[in-house]
């Protein structure tokens, strides 16, 4: 974060930025970061095979 | 009083001790050129105080950074408390780089993550790795730079608990394993060496090209190593990722760049051999 930036400016630029953040992958998978509640979920599944679904409870 | 300091690069380390045998036990797991006298002008990352607590007559070592509380020990158990304590600084309070609970190594240039949870075999995997010849960067930490991306080594001694320690010491006769402490509440504990290549090259940042999570799982059959795509191998990056959320947005670009340069695998064994093989063909 700028400490320079005045409030207005720092208003101005909460604007400005985008609601999510996506990034999408070679294998097709993508995953969305939303920007305002920080949250990060899986966009759509790629075309590899997904092993994880039934082990989710390894990584709890 | 034989207060220390501790330079396991990236971060600098003061300790306040009052442990009239922590910093032998620690001679025996650190090279020497890492601890010193702490300097009264530098500025260390981190402050660790162990202090005697004549409250706590059954553990009477208190381990805390400042005002916050970490732990209270007996005697014998101080080693791994106070390694324990510095991975908790670390991963509480650190946030210039995106930290990962992961095990990192590095061959020909190019570096392996095995984020895990407790119990998935990864500090055993990363043991017979690094007497493999594998370099260790971190049993611990993986440490990604956000500017560029590249992996930051943090190399300790690498924590081996209960039947590992056996396995590994059985397996590989030269490896050194120090400071076996048993009664604590993860069991016995004990701590690999790193080798020669890991310690001389412990600042050398590596280009991150595998993502590998271990699942150890007894029985007799064969190791599975499946392709998995990069959005569940983000996610559970993130997962288990100590500060993935404070950074926010860095830490969600940081991350997508890793999973975009990086291929992802699971890794089920029984075997340990199995899973090198496995392994050898990254």
């Amino acid at each position: 974060m700028d400490v320079q930036l005045s409030y207005a400016d720092w208003l101005q630029m909460q604007r400005n930025q985008p609601a999510v953040l996506n990034a999408v992958f070679a294998d097709g998978s993508a995953v969305v970061f939303s920007t305002a509640s920080h949250e990060t979920h899986c966009e759509s599944v790629g075309s590899v095979a997904n092993s994880f679904e039934a082990k989710e409870s390894d990584f709890d | 009083m034989t207060d220390f300091a501790l330079h396991t690069a990236p971060f600098s380390l003061r300790v306040t001790n009052y442990s009239p045998v922590l910093l032998d036990a620690l001679s025996e797991l650190y090279p020497s050129s890492l601890l010193s006298v702490p300097d009264k002008d530098h500025i260390y990352d981190f402050c660790l105080t162990v202090k005697r607590k004549w409250a706590g007559w059954g553990r009477p070592f208190h381990v805390s950074a400042g005002e916050q509380h970490f732990r209270m020990t007996d005697a014998a158990q101080l080693v791994p408390v106070f390694e324990w304590g510095v991975n908790w600084c670390i991963a509480s309070y650190q946030h210039q780089y995106l930290a990962i609970h992961a095990a990192v190594l590095e061959r020909n240039g190019k570096a392996l993550i095995m984020p895990a949870p407790p119990g998935s075999g990864k500090s055993t995997l990363c043991a017979v790795l690094i007497q493999e010849g594998w370099r260790l960067l971190s049993d611990e930490m993986c440490l990604i730079d956000l500017s560029n991306g590249k992996i930051v080594p943090y190399v300790r001694p690498v924590s081996l608990k209960n039947q590992s320690l056996q396995l590994v010491q059985q397996w590989y006769p030269q490896a050194q394993i120090r400071q076996v402490t048993s009664g604590t509440t993860k069991g016995t504990v004990g701590y690999l060496l790193p080798s020669e290549l890991s310690w001389q090259n412990c600042k050398l940042a590596a280009h991150a090209a595998w993502v590998v999570f271990p699942q150890y799982e007894a029985g007799a059959r064969p190791a599975r190593f499946q392709p998995v795509c990069s959005a569940d191998a983000f996610m559970h990056l993130a997962h288990n990722s100590f500060n993935y959320a404070v950074l926010a947005e860095q830490g969600f670009n940081s991350l997508s760049r890793l999973t975009q340069q990086t291929e992802a695998y699971r890794l089920e064994y029984a075997d340990i051999e199995q899973a090198l093989a496995e392994l050898s063909q990254l």
